[in-house]
């Protein structure tokens, strides 16, 4: 690298003396020399003695004057720039850095219509912890804390099967659109899989040290993704049963996975404040994002935007897949968010764990609906809690599960226009937000 | 013994860098000895784990002893180059850059302020966010596909080889076991048979496993890799709690009001903070206070309008009884006006009616008070008549009398009669005598327990035959009393005589009232009894007038009678000699004899009894 950075310094310095030379092709040369300044400068960091190095080392002594420290390294260069002409160059790109920090001007959220309680399934006798939609969209998977995994029908609200095979309560749980076959994690440290043509355990796949918390199938290779309070993710073949990848590096239990089928192809939220994006096919961390503050319990995809959101109990956030970067905070509800669900209308969902439902506008991050669940009757005001949600394939029903041992499911209202249901939004306040809540 | 002066310098002794590199494999093109000329060793490999060469003349550094360690980007140690980016500034990132997922990974790291912004804003709208095309994701799967499929075939390879091997070898285990001569030391001579078992054969067979057998060994968690990843944190820095967050995070000390193992002194507040009293304030509704003002604004309200109410009943019930008594006094002055028009027209056939009969001795009885004032014929009729009117009076009376007692009865009081017949007089209950302990007398009860355990019966210990003495002792121990009382010990002791002293006490001045009553002679000497009251006399004339107006003086004046005073007490003055003197003995006797009764001053009231017996 040092090397490199040396050939690049030299490299630089051999056309500063020809551009000394022929002045007058100035303004012609100045967008090259700023495309070389911009290859790195470079000297030692000497985190030791330098005056030990190795003498081997093809190090200049002049390039090691050239830059002395990184602001006169910086001023020599507005003054190699400023004598070749290209002042405004160094005006215009400080200028667009200030005006970048000022004035950002925020999306208008579009209007969604609000949401409303449509129908509430009992059936479960203890937390309802996860739920799956069949990608056929005729009925969706619950699985709760009573061990049990109900299959309901998403039109009608019917209970249609019970699935009974699990020692401990269910955590997580996957649909496949390839196979016919439910994938159920629980905290009884076992991954089964189900065949649903027959209403058995096929498979087990059996490797997770402590209870498996979240499982994601991918959308094209025939692997599963559980994350689990063993800290680890791991990657099963679902044929062979052959665990491909243990993805250690979270430092507490992983509670939710993205699978998709671009790079990054696993992302993992932990409780241990950090999201790790993952590739696939080496089994190694890609980045790290650590700007949450408290256990990321929920991370939902956007399917129309290559983005996804990270929920904790100090905000929600919202990230670009490709690369990790940070995109906006939304301040939550002040309470642990444990479940987050998109659909593809951009209506970002939030369930929290004190029952506060807030549905915001993806692409501006704005709140328009924000309401406490209602415990159904002969609970407690304490049990008003989501625990998981979920989009139909449709994205126009929301169902939820929650602590008071229903599912309930959501609708948006149909009568609502944009006059009865106004969009209260701020422009200024909006774009301070945007300037001020960093991180 | 030299005692050697201080040192002027000190000395810093070099101490050589610990020798971290491993033992070099041996070069094996490293020359034989004798043949080493132009062989100069350079690195640890040419020493093997051995020494330096000494018949070669140049530096060397066996198991590089005594080499400098090496700096540098270029030699992979810890040393990085510094960089810029393009606008001058230092990349002080570099380092994680580095260090996360390894060297030479793709790893990203945010690092700089500029990944702490925000990045939403319309101008934000980017390439990345673009959802990757079909193509694009085709690629990846395809690539990531083969090399997750290396990895599984790797997986089920090992599996399989594993399994083979296994099987391979039980089956030589199963069809090959080992024999090994044993020879036993000499020693251990303890066997059964000692020279018999001085050498034998040992087949070792591996013992079978039950291949359906549960694991004998849980799965332990792992230890937790090495973090391999160190990312800068970018989190908001975390807010100055303010003061009252800070307030409620003190939490006092658990303080029991039971336990105290380690003996704390423990401060009253401490224990008043523990126990929560004061924190806890019981907001108090201000309407309470409004309700119990509203309530006790109508309570006064209402007292005042029952009192007007009573006021007011009162008034008209003190008309009604006027009007009453108007009526009667105007009953009883026609009843006069027609008993003198009476007495004046039956005035000859009265006397001719007493002429006829034989005068009884009620009538000669009562004719000496009626004939004081009057003549001699009018004495005769009158007296017949009076006669035959005081019997019906007496009569009446009775009537009237037992007409009360019965209505008494009814009423729950007993009637004189009864209550004579049903007082106890018998002389069953001695007064002032011990009660018995039980009320049957049964057992023991029945005998002086004081004769029990007493060798001779009465004689013994009871005291003298001839002793005057009932009781061998007092019932009641009288020694509280002269705990109470100073001894009499007369008067040669030290506080002199008890009696005295207590007689002086009682005589002293401070006993006597500080003021006298008003008009009580204090020269009179000390009162010998209770003080007696005497009712201020009216005058003379203003009384018998008011009395013959108004026989009810007591009612118009407004003034309370007793429950128990009747009407004919009040009347007493105004009733006829005989008449009067019963009715005085009914009312238990009044201070006037009958002789002061016979006196001619009720004259005009005889006239009145008359009359209101006619008009009854």
């Amino acid at each position: 690298m040092a090397v490199l950075a040396t050939a690049a310094a030299r490299r630089d310095k051999a056309q500063q003396q020809r551009k000394d030379d022929q002045r007058e092709a100035a303004a012609a040369a100045a967008a090259a020399a700023a495309a070389d300044a911009s290859a790195s400068l470079s000297r030692p960091l000497a985190l030791e003695d330098q005056s030990q190095k190795d003498p081997a080392s093809a190090q200049t002594e002049e390039t090691r004057l050239v830059a002395v420290d990184p602001k006169s390294a910086k001023r020599e260069r507005n003054d190699r720039l400023r004598r070749l002409g290209a002042a405004d160059f160094v005006e215009q790109e400080s200028r667009a850095l200030q005006t970048r920090r000022k004035a950002p001007e925020p999306i208008k959220p579009e209007w969604h219509a609000p949401w409303k309680l449509h129908k509430v399934l009992p059936g479960h006798l203890g937390w309802v912890r996860c739920v799956a939609v069949d990608p056929s969209n005729r009925f969706f998977f619950t699985g709760s804390a009573d061990r049990t995994i109900i299959c309901w029908d998403l039109a009608t609200g019917e209970r249609k099967l019970t699935l009974t095979a699990h020692s401990h309560g269910v955590r997580g749980l996957a649909t496949s659109a390839k196979y016919p076959y439910l994938f159920s994690v629980g905290e009884d440290k076992t991954v089964k899989c189900w065949d649903l043509e027959t209403n058995r355990v096929v498979r087990d796949y059996h490797g997770h040290l402590q209870g498996v918390h979240c499982v994601a199938m991918h959308p094209t290779l025939d692997v599963i993704v559980t994350g689990g309070r063993d800290a680890a993710a791991r990657v099963w073949d679902i044929r062979t049963r052959k665990e491909v990848h243990l993805l250690t590096g979270h430092e507490d239990s992983v509670e939710s996975l993205i699978v998709q089928s671009a790079d990054p192809q696993i992302i993992t939220g932990s409780m241990d404040k950090t999201i790790k994006l993952w590739d696939l096919a080496a089994g190694k961390v890609l980045t790290t994002l650590t700007n949450h503050k408290k256990g990321i319990r929920a991370l939902t995809r956007n399917p129309r935007e290559f983005s996804f959101a990270s929920g904790a109990a100090d905000c929600i956030k919202k990230w670009q897949c490709k690369d990790g970067r940070f995109m906006l905070n939304m301040p939550g509800p002040g309470a642990i968010i444990n479940a987050l669900s998109v659909n593809s209308s951009n209506v970002l969902f939030s369930g929290a764990q004190d029952g506060t439902m807030q549905f915001w506008d993806w692409a501006s991050g704005h709140c328009f609906q924000s309401f406490r669940t209602t415990p159904q009757p002969g609970s407690l005001d304490s049990e008003a809690c989501v625990l998981a949600s979920a989009f139909d394939m449709t994205g126009s029903r929301l169902i939820t599960c929650e602590a008071d041992k229903s599912v309930k499911i959501w609708r948006q209202d149909r009568d609502a226009t944009e006059e009865s249901f106004p969009l209260q939004w701020d422009r200024d306040a909006a774009a301070k937000a945007l300037l001020d809540n960093r991180y | 013994m030299l005692v050697l002066p201080k040192p002027k310098r000190e000395y810093k002794v070099h101490e050589e860098a610990e020798v971290t590199a491993p033992v070099a494999n041996l070069n094996k093109n490293v020359p034989a000895y004798r043949h080493r000329k132009g062989f100069v060793p350079r690195k640890p490999e040419d020493h093997g784990d051995g020494g330096a060469f000494p018949e070669i003349h140049v530096a060397q550094y066996p198991l590089n002893m005594g080499r400098k360690q090496k700096s540098g980007a270029a030699s992979g140690g810890n040393t990085l180059a510094l960089t810029v980016d393009k606008n001058g500034n230092a990349q002080y990132d570099a380092i994680v850059k580095r260090t996360a997922g390894g060297t030479g990974s793709s790893a990203l790291v945010y690092s700089r302020h500029e990944d702490t912004l925000q990045r939403n804003s319309t101008a934000d709208k980017n390439e990345a966010l673009r959802e990757p095309s079909g193509e694009e994701a085709e690629a990846t799967t395809r690539k990531t596909q083969a090399a997750l499929d290396a990895i599984v075939g790797r997986k089920r390879e090992q599996a399989r080889q594993v399994k083979i091997v296994d099987n391979r070898a039980a089956n030589e285990s199963v069809a090959k076991p080992t024999y090994i001569n044993y020879t036993p030391g000499t020693g251990g001579g303890n066997g059964s048979g000692g020279k018999e078992a001085s050498n034998r054969v040992i087949r070792m067979v591996e013992a079978p496993t039950d291949p359906l057998e549960l694991p004998k060994f849980k799965h332990k968690k792992q230890p937790r890799a090495a973090t391999q990843d160190l990312v800068p944190i970018l989190q908001a820095p975390a807010k100055k709690p303010t003061a009252q967050e800070q307030a409620d995070w003190k939490i006092p000390p658990m303080v029991s009001g039971w336990k105290n193992s380690h003996g704390f002194t423990i401060s009253l507040d401490k224990r008043l903070a523990a126990d929560g009293r004061g924190l806890e304030q019981t907001p108090v509704n201000d309407k309470f206070a409004k309700f119990a003002e509203a309530l006790y604004i109508a309570e006064n309200q209402a007292r005042a309008e029952v009192e007007a109410r009573n006021a007011e009943k009162q008034v008209l019930l003190r008309k009604s009884k006027e009007q009453r008594e108007e009526e009667l006094r105007e009953l009883a002055a026609k009843a006069r006006a027609e008993r003198d028009t009476d007495f004046e027209r039956d005035a000859p056939s009265a006397t001719a009616a007493s002429s006829s009969s034989s005068s009884s001795s009620s009538s000669s009885s009562v004719s000496p008070v009626d004939s004081d004032e009057d003549s001699d014929e009018d004495n005769m009729k009158g007296a017949a008549a009076a006669g035959v009117a005081e019997r019906e009076r007496i009569r009446r009376e009775r009537k009237r009398e037992r007409e009360r007692d019965l209505r008494l009865e009814a009423a729950g009081k007993k009637s004189k009669l009864s209550r004579d017949l049903e007082r106890d007089v018998s002389e069953k209950i001695a007064l002032g005598m011990a009660v018995p302990k039980s009320a049957t007398m049964t057992g023991d009860g029945q005998f002086d327990s004081r004769l029990f355990n007493q060798s001779g019966g009465i004689g013994a210990g009871f005291g003298r035959e001839d002793d005057d003495v009932a009781y061998s002792k007092p019932l009641f121990n009288r020694d509280m009393e002269r705990i109470y009382r100073p001894r009499a010990s007369g008067a040669g002791s030290k506080y002199g005589s008890a009696d005295k002293q207590l007689e002086e006490l009682s005589n002293t001045e401070r006993f006597r009232p500080a003021r006298g009553f008003a008009g009580a002679d204090e020269s009179a000497g000390p009162r010998r009894g209770p003080v007696q009251f005497e009712k201020a006399a009216p005058p003379a004339a203003e009384s018998s007038g008011s009395a013959a107006q108004d026989p009810f003086a007591s009612l118009a004046s407004g003034e309370a009678r007793r429950p128990g005073q009747r009407l004919e007490e009040s009347l007493t003055s105004g009733r006829k000699p005989g008449q009067g003197m019963m009715s005085m003995r009914a009312a238990g006797g009044g201070p006037r004899s009958a002789e002061e009764l016979l006196s001619g001053q009720s004259r005009r009231k005889i006239a009145f009894e008359r009359g209101s017996d006619d008009s009854k």
